[in-house]
């Protein structure tokens, strides 16, 4: 699965089944135009965590309003 | 010799600051601070209470619980982070109230962990014998430490007291786990900076309100979530069992937000967890010992369930326990 899938998938299941897959544009934000709070963002960051065996500083998620961004920052914790 | 509770006991003042309160005064809607915490209304100390008198009430209840006379208590125990004074410990005025002549005692201070860590100490001592019996609370009168204009500590923090009373359990029962750690590097990110060795008082701390508690709010939610489950599974791991062993989860009441995270980080539906916030909030080191007490009133835990608690909080610091209830 790739990294944008499993994401989008992380997505849908930290907000209950609120936020539809197909929602889930490159560039929809996060907070603004699907609604996750402040918490639900904390919560997908130990869950991409989780999911990809890494420790991301809470900085560069907090920076990473959208699909596009969070790829973006996830790539930099995944270079070998 | 095992260690285990015999019987527990509570007090919440019936003072409270509840969320239409919170929504007047920051103008954010009622319900999105319920959706923020799980929390509805904190507890409020009445201005002649302090932390001793809370926890001398909750250890009234625990020792008649356990049918417990006050001279059976070898050792006394109070987890707390707002004692009544900065010196003496607050447990010499639990000592005192409750005319325990023949016990030790001593404040434990590890915050929202304290009362776990209290469990480890005080089962310890039985279990080693110490102490025939060991009176544990956890106390808090957090709401004279908070910034009046700090909406993320005023939504969470409330005052209240739980105490148990430890003694010895049948081979097999009370406490057969438990794991501790910590992150001291960390210690700034839920402070209370000034009235200690390193920044005594003056009138500028005073100015600044460095006395009150400042807490970053997105570091201490993320290490929440984190060692929830991780703590919770180690000790489960240490005690030779899986997830699927244990019949009731007991996290510290931080944050509803928190312990539903933590369920779906362990696969585990919410209705395992013990979510007890609603009407008292975070109460710091009490807050374990009145989610047991909740649960044991509403008959969520029988003989022979294996329980798994955790507390997590400044420092950071964290442990669990894991008992099975005689």
């Amino acid at each position: 699965m790739s990294a944008e899938a499993k994401i989008k998938q992380l997505i849908v299941k930290v907000s209950k089944g609120m936020v539809k897959e197909d929602m889930i544009t490159m560039d929809a934000d996060l907070r603004k135009d699907l609604g996750l709070d402040s918490l639900t963002m904390m919560e997908l960051l130990v869950m991409i965590e989780d999911a990809f065996g890494i420790s991301v500083d809470i900085e560069d998620a907090q920076a990473a309003s959208t699909l596009r961004l969070t790829l973006s920052y996830l790539e930099k914790y995944l270079k070998p | 010799m095992q260690a285990g509770i015999l019987g527990t006991g509570i007090y919440l003042p019936e003072g409270e600051l509840t969320n239409e309160e919170l929504s007047e005064r920051f103008g954010v809607p009622v319900e999105e601070l319920f959706t923020l915490s799980g929390i509805k209304r904190r507890r409020i100390a009445a201005p002649e209470q302090a932390c001793s008198d809370l926890a001398i009430a909750a250890s009234r209840q625990a020792l008649e619980n356990s049918h417990t006379a006050p001279e059976e208590i070898g050792m006394v125990i109070v987890a707390t982070s707002s004692g009544d004074y900065p010196t003496p410990a607050t447990a010499a005025l639990v000592q005192k109230g409750l005319g325990i002549r023949a016990a030790g005692c001593f404040d434990l201070k590890a915050n929202c962990a304290g009362f776990v860590y209290g469990l480890m100490a005080g089962c310890s001592m039985v279990s080693n014998a110490l102490a025939p019996k060991v009176l544990l609370v956890g106390a808090e009168v957090l709401s004279r430490s908070l910034n009046s204009t700090d909406l993320n500590s005023l939504l969470l923090f409330g005052d209240g007291a739980g105490a148990v009373v430890l003694g010895p359990a049948a081979e097999g029962y009370g406490l057969l786990a438990s794991e501790a750690g910590a992150d001291g590097s960390a210690y700034d990110a839920l402070i209370v900076e000034a009235g200690g060795s390193r920044l005594p008082s003056t009138r500028q701390t005073l100015e600044q309100k460095l006395e009150l508690v400042r807490m970053d709010g997105g570091r201490i939610f993320m290490f929440a979530m984190r060692i929830l489950g991780d703590s919770a599974l180690r000790v489960i791991r240490k005690a030779g069992l899986t997830v699927d062993d244990i019949d009731v989860f007991i996290p510290h009441q931080a944050n509803r937000r928190i312990i539903e995270a933590a369920a779906m980080r362990l696969g585990l539906p919410l209705e395992r967890f013990v979510v007890a916030l609603e009407d008292c909030g975070n109460t710091s080191a009490a807050a374990i010992p009145i989610a047991l007490h909740q649960a044991l009133g509403e008959g969520r835990i029988n003989p022979g369930d294996r329980l798994v608690m955790t507390g997590f909080g400044a420092g950071v610091c964290w442990g669990s326990v894991l008992l099975r209830w005689a």
